[in-house]
């Protein structure tokens, strides 16, 4: 009896890995003894627990949303008139304190003004936090003021550590969908090598990737006013359902002349277009990355794998210069790499290798 | 993962802040279900620690260890709780969170366990007394060291190894070792 237990004290320690030498010659000898206790336990020791009832990966994104939602709430609260949670209902105290929170933000925001000019004169260096998605992935960040960004693959976004207090600026490098909460007396702006995007509240999509052609904002909803950087400080207001494309080369470039520059792009350097819908229902070419959907229209193939590279994360190379100029019109979703290179196929035949990581077209 | 904490205290990051929760809620909130009436509120504790480790990142630096450090969090939340409502603090059995057992093949010629001794082991330990289970699924499952789950539970390392060894006699008392040998359906 006595050495029963003994016999599974030392089992429950060799499964922590925690038997002195002794204890395992020890325990050897009473396993020679209890053969089927020995292969019992050997049996035991193969399996693995999965507890059922976890929460599923996107349970887990609407908690993280509700998370960051109360950071917010609580960061914009400055005061803490923070309750005691004392009664019996936790539910009924959090949604109270989840209002006065709410309250507080409003309250705050009215005499946010003047506080703006002590803090900045007061509060030590500011410091910016920055969020960068790798190719191959996206992400979704809510901001101090509630605003929401999906930053697409390869972007990075910063904003300070004063953020809600400094008057709502960020800076945008790749491509950001956003959709901004209103505060009417805060713009929230956005900057980029381009240009700068001031909103009041809106949904808009900014397209800033320092190895294409132009910045591209296209605005969904609301509007926003775009200053376009180079010498001419130019201002464009846009409506729903338009776009700017602005030449990336009037800053990488601002000691050439305006027309040099010009001569090594046929797109003009400012455009103002119509968002068009596609001809399947009510989806927009430029914001479909948010629901997953790789949309390329009338696009050439040197600028398509600049952007296949970020989505997939991988590197492409093409070899073939007649494909280089071709253009490409399609709409995947959820498709694999492979996939979509046999779409691209039915257009204009070329042939690839993959190989880690890499393709190779010849 | 010391990375992804220095990323969220030193750069504010909130990308390695969501990989943080990513990695560990799903742990956490079946931890913080054997020791609430309810899935919603196991999720809500998992939720406020969260939020206070985002408020708080400024301490981080001082996290020797991240297991007990979040499970430890998740405990005081549960606890608090369950006082507030009233109620002492118990390890419950979590009805609501079942364990299921899969046989684990190092190699094709390993023994394997029959599908009849595996549904044997998983009602067996379903069915051990809610404090046993939990620290058994903790080491198995979770992979926590004895000492952690010690300190986790706020028992001596001692008392780990007893309802280890507990839980350890009663499975292995289940199996039919007849019956198993190499019969893989």
């Amino acid at each position: 009896m006595e050495q029963h237990e003994r016999l599974w004290e030392l089992i429950a320690k060799r499964t922590a890995g925690i038997l002195s030498a002794a204890e395992e010659m020890e325990l050897e000898v009473l396993l020679e003894a209890t053969p089927e206790v020995a292969r019992q336990q050997e049996l035991l020791d193969k399996i693995s627990l999965q507890s059922t009832g976890k929460p599923t990966l996107e349970r887990k994104e609407m908690l993280l949303d509700r998370i960051m939602g109360d950071i917010v709430a609580a960061e914009n609260k400055e005061t803490p008139p923070v309750p005691e949670m004392t009664d019996d209902n936790m539910q009924v105290s959090r949604r109270r304190w989840r209002a006065i929170a709410v309250a507080a933000f409003l309250a705050l925001l009215l005499g946010a003004a003047t506080m703006t000019y002590l803090r900045t004169a007061t509060s030590p260096a500011v410091v910016w936090s920055t969020v960068q998605t790798r190719p191959g992935s996206k992400t979704r960040i809510t901001l101090p003021d509630g605003t929401l960004v999906m930053l697409n693959a390869g972007s990075t976004l910063s904003y300070p550590s004063n953020f809600a207090k400094s008057g709502r600026e960020v800076k945008l490098i790749g491509e950001g969908y956003f959709d901004v909460t209103k505060m009417a007396s805060y713009p929230f702006v956005i900057h980029t090598n381009t240009v700068d995007i001031k909103v009041l509240g809106t949904t808009f999509n900014v397209r800033a990737y320092t190895d294409e052609s132009h910045t591209e904002t296209a605005l969904i909803s609301g509007a926003v006013e775009v200053t376009v950087k180079d010498a001419g400080k130019q201002h464009i207001t846009l409506s729903p359902r338009q776009k700017l494309l602005v030449a990336n080369v009037i800053t990488d470039t601002v000691a050439k002349p305006a027309p040099a520059a010009r001569t090594d792009d046929q797109k003009p350097l400012i455009v103002l277009e119509s968002i068009e819908k596609e001809h399947t229902g009510s989806l927009i070419a430029e914001t479909a990355w948010v629901e997953n959907r790789f949309v390329y229209r009338n696009e050439h193939f040197s600028q398509l794998i600049k952007r296949m590279e970020r989505w997939y994360g991988i590197t492409i190379e093409c070899h073939d210069q007649a494909l280089l100029q071709t253009s490409f019109t399609g709409n995947v979703q959820g498709e694999s790499l492979d996939q979509l290179l046999g779409m691209l196929k039915q257009t204009k035949q070329f042939d690839y290798n993959v190989t880690a990581g890499k393709v190779i077209i010849h | 993962m010391q990375d992804l904490l220095e990323k969220i205290y030193r750069d504010n990051d909130q990308l390695a802040f969501r990989q943080l929760f990513l990695q560990y809620s799903e742990r956490l909130i079946v931890f913080a279900a054997s020791l609430l009436p309810s899935r919603e509120e196991a999720e809500e504790a998992v939720s406020d620690v969260f939020v206070k480790i985002w408020q708080n990142r400024a301490s981080l630096p001082a996290v020797r260890n991240l297991n007990t450090y979040l499970y430890t969090a998740v405990r005081n939340t549960a606890y608090n709780y369950r006082t507030s409502a009233g109620r002492m603090p118990e390890i419950l059995t979590g009805e609501h969170i079942q364990v299921a057992v899969n046989a684990m093949a190092a190699s094709p010629e390993d023994m394997l366990i029959s599908k009849e001794n595996l549904r044997k082991i998983e009602s067996a330990i379903n069915l051990l007394p809610a404090r046993c289970k939990l620290i058994f699924r903790l080491v198995k499952e979770d992979g926590l060291k004895y000492r952690e789950v010690a300190e986790i539970l706020e028992v001596s390392i001692n008392t780990v190894n007893t309802q280890m060894a507990i839980a350890l006699k009663k499975l292995g008392e289940v199996i039919d070792i007849r019956q198993h040998f190499g019969w893989m359906e």
